[in-house]
This record gives C-alpha cells, sequence and structure tokens, in this order.
C-alpha cells in the first residue's frame, strides 16, 4: 500500500510538472522523439493501440524521504475507445514486488516488474472519483500535444515534445487524426467542466431568455394598447382590443397581427411614454416603483391580494434537546413568502420517526437577496453551539440550506432540499412584459373564435391580469431575481464544491390541472400530515377533471342537436327494438322541410349551452395551458411550480453526488403542499435514515 | 319532448362524467391463473414507520408506529392485541423468536409476545437503531456503530461483542446482519468524512460462534461514495448487498468474498437500492430507486427481466405468482415476465394513505402497513 502511495505521489509530481512546462512562455530547444526506455519495456501497455496516438513520459520522483526514482508515464487511447493510463518505474525495495500500475478505463492493474498482473480492481468512474484530479491532468497532458494557438502542426511528431517543453520528455504522435480524437474525448470545453450538469438547466435557461426577450418589438405594442386602454378608459380600450382581434383573425401569419396591432395603435392617442424595453433581470424594478407601475393593471381586489401574498412571520423556534442522550440536529428552512411554521406538521412527525437533539427554525426575510438571508441565518446560528445540524430546506429554503453548507460548513452535517429550483425558477423570471406576454398568448391565441376570445379575455383581465400582477411585484424583490435562471447567485451556488451530504427530493405531478393541484394543496391545512387530513390537490384536480369532461361533453352533445336535421334520421326504424325513446326522429313532428327537430326554444337553450361548455372548456383549457407555458413549457414533469430538472440537484464539481428521490402521482403533492404531504415526508425520513449523523 | 330531451342530455353528460371518475377499485384481482386477496384491512392509530420489517409468528403481527408503540395485532383479525409505549424515536427492526419479540435502539428489549410484558433488557451503549438485527437458533445478532453483539434471547446475557470497524477515522454503522449455516453477513458502512457525505461499503462474514472475520469485502477506494442501508442477501455462492448510495447491486463470492458482479441501476441518477434483492432459488428480485424491478439470475448477474414500476422503489417482495414494489404505492408484476399487471388494486378510493414499511411475508401471504392502514395480501395461482 505504501508502494501505491508513493506511487501516486509520483505520477502526481510527474503530472504537475507536464502542466506546468505546459504554461512556460518559451519552448526550449526542440529534442529528438525517443523511444520508450527498454528497461519498462516489459510494462509497455499493449493494449494502447500502436497507429494510435499516444505519448510517453519520464520524470524523476524525488518524494521526501525517499530516493529519486524514474518513473515512466505513458498515456493514451486502446482499441476500444478507453483510456489507458500507467506509471511505471524500477522497484527499489526488492521485497516489494510492485513496478507498476496501470488504469485501463475503470479497472486499475497492479504489475510486478516483468509487467505481470498482480491483482486488478474495478471502480465505477475511476477517472472522476480518484481522477478529479487525476484525470484532469491526464487531460493536460495530452492538451499539450497540441497548444491550440495553431503553433503546431498536428502531422508532425515532434510537435508534441516542442509543445511540452521539457527535455525529458519523449513523444510518439504517429496519427494525426487519432490525436484529434483524444483532445475531443478528453478535453471538454472549460464551459462544461465548470458547472457540471449545467446541461440540466440549459432548456430553463433557453426558455426563461426566449420569454424574456419574446418577441420585444410587439410587446412593446402591446404596452402601448395598454397605456391607450388607460388614457381612454376601459370600454374603449375593449373595444380597441376587440377590433384588433377581429382584425387578428383575418391573418394566419404573424406579420398580419403586427399590421393589425400597428394599425390599431396609430388610431389610438399617441402613447405619452416611450417605449418600454425588455428589461434585464438586473434592471428590474424595485419593489415600491414595481406597486406603483401596477396599480393600472390591478383589478379592484388586487390591493388586498399583496399583502397575504407573501407572508414573512417572525415566529423563530429554537428548541432545546429533547433528550438528554444524542439525537439528530436539525435545521428547517422555509422558502419564499414564508416563515418558521410552514415546517410545524413536519417536524412534529419527524420527532416521533427519530430520536431529536435540538430543532431550529428561524423566519427569514424570504424577499431579501439570498446570500442576505444565509448571512442572517449564520448571525442566529453563532448564537448557539456550533452543532452540525441535518437541514431540511423547502423550495427557495433549499437553496439558503446549500448556499449556508458552502458558508458555514461547521454547522451543516447534512442538507436535504424538496421542491427546490436548483437551475432557477420560470415564474421569478416572469417580469410585466412576460406576463403580458402569457396573457396574451391566453387570450389571443388559444381561444377558438374572436368571440370567445373576447369572453376569456374579459375574464382575463377582470380576474387574472391584477393577480399575476403580485408576481410582478413579487418579481421586485431581489431573492426572485436571485432564483432567476443563468443569475449570478445560482452561477455561484452551483459550482461551489459542498463537503456535506445531500439529498434532494424531487416531485412530478403531471402538467395537466397543475394550477389546480397548487391551489387545492394551498388551500388545505392538514395538520396531521400523514393520517388526519391530506393537502386537498387531488380533490381539485378531480373537480377540474370532473367540470372539464362534464362541459365537454355538454358541448359535443348540444352541438350535435344545433345542428341536427331529419334528413340524419331518414332510414331509422324508430321501432326496432332498444331504440332509445328520446331519440327525436321518433318523438318529434318531422317538418316537411327537413329543418332542424327542434323548436325556437330549445334551439336557443341548445345554442346558449353549447357557449357556455365552450367557454368553460376553453377558459380552463387557456388556463392550464398559459399556467404550463409559464412554468415548465410541458418540457419535463413539474411539481406544479418548478420545472422537474430544476429540481436536479446539480453535481457540483468537486463533491459526490447527491441522493435524489423521485417522488411521482398518484402519491405526489404538488409545490405548495409537500411540507404536508405524506409522500415527500416519507421520502425525508428514508434520506435522514441514509444521511444520518449522530450529534451528542 | 322537451322533458324527454332534456332529461336525456343531462343523463348522458352525467352517464359520460361517470365513466372518467375514479373507478371502484377491487379489493383484490385475478390475472390468468393468479390471484391476490386482501385478507387482511385494519385501520392504524398511527402511521407505521417507514422502511421497518414487521415481526411476524403464527398467531400475531408485531408493528412499529412512528407515533410511539409497538403494536401487537392478531393476524387473522388485526384487532389489537396489546401495546408497548416506548420513549425513543423509531427502534431497529421487530423480532419474534418463540414467545418473545425484540428490538433495540442503545438497549436491547425483549417483551413477552402473548402480553406485551417486558422480560428483560441489555444495554449496548452505542445507537443500533439504524441496524437490522437478526435471530438464529436463540441468539440474537445486532449490530451498533462499529461494534457487533450476540445475545442470549432467553436471558439477554451477551454472548460475545466485537468491534468490525476498528481503525475507523470516522463513524460506522452497522446496516444489517444476515444468518447462513455458521456464518454472519454483516453490512456496514465507514464514514470517510465527518458528514458522511464521502463513505465506503463494508460487507463481512464472521463466525457465529464468536464472531471472527472471515472476510472483508471493501467496496471501492478512499474517494467512493458507497452505502448498504439494510441487511445482505445470500444466495448459494453469491452475497448480494443493495448499494444505496453507489446505486447498485453488488454481489461478491461467499466463500472468499471476491467481487463477483455489479448490476447498476438504470438510470444512476435516483437513490437505491434501498434494500438487498429477495432470493428464490436461483433468481434475485431487487426493485431500485429509478422505479425499476429487475429479475436476475443470483449466481451471474444476468438480467431476466426488467420493468418500470413507478417511482424510487422501497421494497419488494415475491408474492406467489407476482411480484409486489412498494413505491409507497403498490405494484403487481407478472413474475415469470414482469409485465406491469395492476396499481393500488388493495385499496378503495377513500384509502389515501401511502405504503410505508418494507414487505414482510409468512407463507404465501405478505403483509405490509402504510400511514392508515395494514395491508395482508394472499397470493395464489
Amino acid at each position: 500500500m505504501r508502494q501505491q502511495q508513493l506511487s501516486f505521489l509520483m505520477v502526481a509530481s510527474a503530472l504537475v510538472m507536464l502542466t506546468a512546462c505546459d504554461d512556460q512562455p518559451t519552448a526550449p530547444p526542440v529534442p529528438e522523439a525517443s523511444p520508450v526506455p527498454t528497461q519498462f519495456g516489459a510494462l509497455r501497455d499493449a493494449g494502447i493501440v500502436a497507429n494510435d496516438s499516444w505519448l510517453t513520459a519520464t520524470v524523476t520522483s524525488t518524494t521526501t524521504d525517499q530516493p529519486p526514482t524514474t518513473v515512466e508515464i505513458e498515456a493514451g487511447y486502446g482499441g476500444a475507445g478507453e483510456l489507458r493510463f500507467g506509471m511505471y518505474w524500477a522497484p527499489t525495495v526488492p521485497s516489494v514486488p510492485l513496478a507498476g500500475i496501470r488504469y485501463v478505463g475503470d479497472d486499475v492493474y497492479l504489475l510486478n516488474a516483468r509487467g505481470s498482473v498482480i491483482s486488478q480492481h474495478s471502480f465505477n468512474g475511476l477517472m472522476t472519483e480518484i481522477g478529479l484530479p487525476g484525470g484532469t491532468l491526464v487531460g493536460a497532458i495530452l492538451q499539450t500535444q497540441d497548444p491550440g494557438d495553431g503553433s503546431c502542426d498536428p502531422a508532425d511528431p515532434t510537435c508534441l515534445a516542442t509543445a511540452l517543453a521539457d527535455p525529458s520528455v519523449s513523444a510518439d504522435v504517429s496519427s494525426s487524426s487519432d490525436e484529434r480524437r483524444l483532445r475531443r474525448r478528453f478535453l471538454p470545453a472549460p464551459t462544461t467542466t465548470a458547472v457540471s450538469g449545467a446541461g440540466d438547466y440549459a432548456d430553463i435557461e433557453r426558455v426563461y431568455r426566449r420569454q424574456r426577450g419574446a418577441n420585444g418589438e410587439s410587446l412593446r405594442r402591446l404596452e402601448e394598447v395598454n397605456e391607450e386602454r388607460r388614457v381612454t378608459g376601459n370600454r374603449g380600450a375593449r373595444v380597441a382590443r376587440t377590433a384588433m382581434r377581429i382584425r387578428y383573425t383575418r391573418y394566419s401569419v404573424k406579420a398580419g397581427r403586427e399590421v393589425a396591432r400597428a394599425s390599431a395603435a396609430l388610431r389610438a392617442p399617441a402613447p405619452v411614454r416611450a417605449p418600454v424595453e425588455s428589461p434585464a433581470p438586473a434592471a428590474l424594478l424595485p419593489i415600491a416603483d414595481t406597486r406603483e407601475a401596477l396599480a393600472p393593471f390591478a383589478s379592484p381586489d388586487a390591493d388586498g391580494l399583496l399583502d397575504p401574498f407573501c407572508h414573512q412571520g417572525t415566529r423563530n423556534d429554537n428548541t432545546r434537546p429533547r433528550k438528554a442522550f444524542g439525537g439528530l440536529s436539525m435545521i428547517y428552512q422555509h422558502g419564499f413568502c414564508s416563515d418558521a411554521s410552514a415546517f410545524d406538521a413536519f417536524r412534529a412527525r419527524l420527532g416521533t420517526a427519530f430520536p431529536l437533539s435540538r430543532e431550529r427554525a428561524y423566519s427569514l426575510n424570504s424577499t431579501d437577496a439570498i446570500e442576505s438571508q444565509v448571512t442572517d441565518l449564520i448571525s442566529r446560528l453563532d448564537g448557539d453551539s456550533a452543532i452540525r445540524s441535518i437541514v431540511v430546506g423547502h423550495s427557495q429554503g433549499g437553496l439558503v440550506a446549500r448556499r449556508l453548507g458552502q458558508r458555514a460548513p461547521e454547522h451543516v452535517s447534512s442538507v436535504i432540499t424538496i421542491g427546490t429550483p436548483q437551475g432557477g425558477s420560470l415564474l421569478a423570471a416572469l417580469g410585466p412584459e412576460a406576463i403580458d406576454h402569457v396573457l396574451t398568448r391566453m387570450t389571443d391565441e388559444m381561444c377558438a373564435t374572436d368571440f370567445l376570445c373576447n369572453l376569456i379575455g374579459g375574464i382575463v383581465d377582470q380576474q387574472l391580469r391584477g393577480r399575476l400582477s403580485v408576481a410582478i411585484l413579487a418579481n421586485g424583490a431581489p431573492s426572485l431575481q436571485d432564483m432567476m435562471p443563468g443569475s449570478a447567485f445560482l452561477t455561484t451556488l452551483n459550482s461551489t464544491p459542498e463537503t456535506f451530504a445531500r439529498a434532494s427530493i424531487e416531485t412530478d405531478i403531471g402538467n395537466r390541472w397543475a394550477i389546480a393541484r397548487m391551489i387545492g394543496d394551498g388551500r388545505s391545512d392538514p395538520m396531521g400530515l400523514l393520517t388526519d387530513l391530506r393537502p386537498a390537490g387531488d380533490a381539485w384536480v378531480t373537480m377540474a377533471e370532473y367540470t372539464y369532461r362534464t362541459a365537454q361533453t355538454l358541448q359535443m352533445l348540444s352541438l350535435v342537436a344545433l345542428f341536427y336535421r331529419d334528413s340524419w334520421g331518414n332510414g331509422v326504424n324508430c321501432s326496432q327494438s332498444g331504440y332509445m325513446a328520446q331519440w327525436m326522429p321518433c318523438t318529434s313532428p318531422v317538418p316537411a322541410d327537413g329543418g332542424s327537430l327542434l323548436s325556437w326554444w330549445q334551439q336557443l337553450l341548445a345554442l346558449n349551452t353549447f357557449i357556455l361548455t365552450t367557454v368553460i372548456v376553453e377558459t380552463m383549457n387557456a388556463i392550464d395551458h398559459a399556467w404550463d407555458h409559464a412554468t415548465t413549457r410541458k418540457t419535463n414533469g413539474t411539481d406544479g411550480l418548478i420545472h422537474l430538472s430544476s429540481q436536479r440537484y446539480p453535481d457540483v464539481p468537486g463533491s459526490f453526488a447527491p441522493e435524489r428521490y423521485r417522488v411521482q402521482p398518484p402519491s405526489a403533492d404538488s409545490h405548495s403542499g409537500q411540507l404536508n404531504s405524506p409522500s415527500t415526508f416519507l421520502r425525508a425520513v428514508d434520506a435522514v435514515r441514509l444521511l444520518s449523523t449522530r450529534n451528542p | 319532448v322537451t322533458a324527454r330531451f332534456l332529461i336525456g342530455l343531462v343523463g348522458l353528460a352525467a352517464v359520460s362524467a361517470c365513466l372518467d371518475a375514479p373507478s371502484q377499485r377491487l379489493t383484490g384481482i385475478a390475472i390468468g391463473d393468479g390471484r391476490i386477496e386482501r385478507v387482511l384491512h385494519t385501520a392504524l392509530p398511527d402511521p407505521a414507520s417507514s422502511l421497518q420489517r414487521m415481526g411476524l409468528d403464527d398467531n400475531r403481527l408485531y408493528l412499529d408506529l412512528m407515533g410511539g408503540p409497538i403494536l401487537a395485532l392478531d393476524r387473522q383479525s388485526g384487532a389489537e392485541l396489546w401495546r408497548v409505549e416506548r420513549s425513543f424515536g423509531a427502534p431497529s427492526a421487530l423480532l419474534v423468536d418463540g414467545s418473545l419479540v425484540l428490538y433495540a435502539k442503545d438497549t436491547v428489549f425483549a417483551v413477552d409476545a402473548a402480553s406485551g410484558t417486558p422480560q428483560w433488557s441489555t444495554p449496548l451503549g452505542v445507537d443500533a437503531s439504524l441496524s437490522v438485527p437478526v435471530i438464529a437458533d436463540g441468539v440474537l445478532y445486532v449490530g451498533a456503530e462499529k461494534q457487533l453483539f450476540a445475545l442470549d434471547v432467553a436471558s439477554g446475557t451477551e454472548l460475545w461483542q466485537v468491534e468490525i470497524g476498528a481503525g475507523f477515522a470516522f463513524r460506522g454503522v452497522v446496516r444489517g446482519v444476515t444468518v447462513a449455516g455458521d456464518t454472519l453477513y454483516v453490512t456496514m458502512e465507514q464514514y470517510l468524512d465527518v458528514n458522511g457525505a464521502m463513505a465506503r461499503a463494508h460487507l463481512l462474514a464472521v463466525a457465529r460462534s464468536d464472531g471472527d472475520e472471515i472476510w472483508r469485502f471493501v467496496d471501492s477506494t478512499t474517494w467512493a461514495k458507497r452505502g448498504a442501508t439494510f441487511e445482505p442477501a445470500v444466495a448459494a455462492n453469491v452475497v448480494i448487498v443493495g448499494d444505496t448510495r453507489g446505486h447498485e447491486y453488488v454481489a461478491v463470492d461467499r466463500a472468499t468474498g471476491a467481487l463477483r458482479y455489479r448490476l447498476p441501476n438504470v438510470d444512476s441518477y435516483w437513490a437505491g437500492p434501498f434494500e438487498a434483492p429477495t432470493i428464490r432459488g436461483d433468481t434475485a428480485f431487487g426493485g431500485s430507486g429509478d422505479g425499476n424491478v429487475t429479475a436476475w439470475d443470483a449466481a451471474t448477474g444476468a438480467i431476466l427481466w426488467r420493468s418500470e414500476a413507478g417511482g424510487t422503489i422501497s421494497s419488494i417482495v415475491p408474492c406467489g405468482p407476482f411480484i409486489l414494489a412498494q413505491d409507497l404505492a403498490t405494484t403487481a408484476l407478472d413474475r415469470s415476465t414482469g409485465e406491469f399487471l395492476a396499481r393500488d388494486f388493495h385499496k378503495k378510493p377513500s384509502e389515501l394513505g401511502l405504503l410505508a414499511t418494507r414487505w414482510t411475508q409468512r407463507g404465501d401471504t405478505v403483509y405490509v402497513a402504510g400511514t392508515d392502514f395494514l395491508y395482508g395480501l394472499r397470493c395464489t395461482k
């Protein structure tokens, strides 16, 4: 074992030398490419294909307290494309047979001086596990084959040695094409290595950017229309918008709509203010200004919505040790617009599942920047003796918990995140223009007819625009700006190594009726968590589905009734056994002209039924689609608010992957019901069991 | 005419809506020649402890509840026979040996199986609540932290104890013990830092007679992240561990402790598997964190079938011609093909609770408890 450690030190120092050499500004004279030293010929890795790219280095280890040792290093690809990396030396102690170590893919071989394998060990992700440093340095060796500045001709076999800039390093590059393959396989671009798992968030960021910058010109014009509405009053604006919609439908292409919008805008009084550019996240309005800016949009009861929307209590709990004997120390961190009481049921139940020595839950100002919240939390924890705790964070609280562990690891043994927007929240990205964009899509594009567009537009204006304006207000909150995909905070958070154990609970409730489940869960108040009551999301989803299906059925039936004609019934034998008595041709007088079988008031009833049910169906579809559009875009699952891929706990470089638990229907509750959800709780218990560390 | 028209319209809408409403679930399900019947259905006063395994004998079921008490229930009727209050969080698994029920935290407790009357208690001095103990031939083998104890079941007298985590710089957690022949197979996690963010899994074979170590398989390197949450499973020639943190099953040679094969999750993103596979004959059945259930040849690791059963799977059990998987809900698969058959078939729509415990089996009947009910399911061909 000592020999292995020595070897590792040797190769580490050798690799550092090599990479250091690569950084030298000037290259020394080019040495001749030398063959592999003969004394190590027996150890040569025959698996490195002769005509493949590979390289060797001869370095002298000067490990402290050890005699200088010549170490041969070779690296390359085998025929199967696997990484092969070996280091060989002459044993200085005859009784120790080890003369080489060879890494092939995920296998490690220990070799004797004759090149025979003494033992073999298999590891998963070797280059990731031991190789976080090693793999990088191996990459560095290979990178030196081509400095990347165009000074190295890949066809020149001496070029490698030029780049290595070390007379003790020899090169054998006999295939430039294979060399290119080496680079491609080994040296990912720095942007992808800096934040491993960034690909998970690419989709969110892409959607976010599209959303933020969505068609800025049309949004500007919409802003003009809104301005016009403010000037001319709601009635006039409604007429103008109706006219616009009628005109829109005459064009099937976007350009036509643009013309119609422009025409409407020209008829309206000139805009009072300059066009509004789509703001960058950092340039969002502060809360006070946003509130003022919101005033014209808000529905009459919107003011009443603002205060209770962001409940920020001040209750702090610092439960002293329950037991004289050891147990788990817990910290619970609430999410956005919440407080310590959010965890009441959760912690009461957790105390029955595990012995707990200490529980702490602090109410932070959740609209502050997350870094500020963490600073606040650290200052409160510093008041207590430093005991490592398991920190359970819900939603934004998971980000606070992770940052706490990064900044004050002396307080944190493990972090468990629940429904946390690790990659940001699309909803947090909603600015005023994006909300208008979503609502305009809902009212202009998702309804079937102009009539319905107007009806739905009215409902949206009356009910939704004001309520969603709350989100605009929240958008000014620094913490929500931190949760915007790609924000500086998230970039820092997701690229900082974490030395504590981690687990995440990730929930997918399905996209359909997600908002109904959110509302249902949010309005329920189960005290028992596991037995007394469940979050009410299931009931709301059932109700939404039932309403939708019923309306859809009535819609179809009334449509059939409206267009039913005598001619449809020709040939029907009404005396046929089992025929419905209510079948109209059998019970109604048959008009001679073959017209409708319904009387005028029956037709009116059917028409009204059709209109009403169509409005219900279209409105429900529009709301569902708009919510999905604003939060997930159907690209993946959701917990009702946070995109499933955003809930993924990232693989932070330098740390090991966290343990992730998947919660799926039918047991899943939405974001707003997670802390009262039995499924989330049971998975949290599993995570605590796996990660628990007893503290005295 | 008008009235009939309206009645017909409303009636059709109602029928249509009803067709979309959740259908009444069955309390039993017949598939081909097989059938699963709900033979026990009892409301629980508190939720059952998550991932616990119930105690079971000819007459009674013993169940640990998250709210505090340990219950003894009649196996046939589900009626409560006695309850013992405890003053700490969930203990280790409940074990039954003749007339005694045993469980442990930092002390091993034995109570009378018929009445719940305390019989004896033996302090261990270290926490055993994260370990699954085992009883064989009147001896209780229980792991706690880095220690392994053997106690006489009749008296609670300590027969021997050994430290199997000597030299660990940080914490060690014995996760479970299994008996096969004259050998104990023990899973243990060695924390490689104070937080346990890094860990190394150990699988040991020790002599039942005195705790002497026969061999030890240590999975992976210093930088590895490995862990086994529960006891290992023993097949004819291999011992298999569910590597919860490594997201795979690991099989080692039963005689030498040499690595035989690894069987990784389909999607290594998710944690688990949470328990060792269940061995039946030459076949191993296991559920993993990615929601898949797999049947494979225990000796070679060759996959026989693999089927997706839901979310993260906590426990599975072969039951007659079926495989039942618990991912907080129940999924029934065909045992020979892995074909999906049914989900939550044993619950009425009004039963909204979730499953919590591992499966416990006796003959053709399996038991599982959840947040509100205890179920007994009989599987027959």
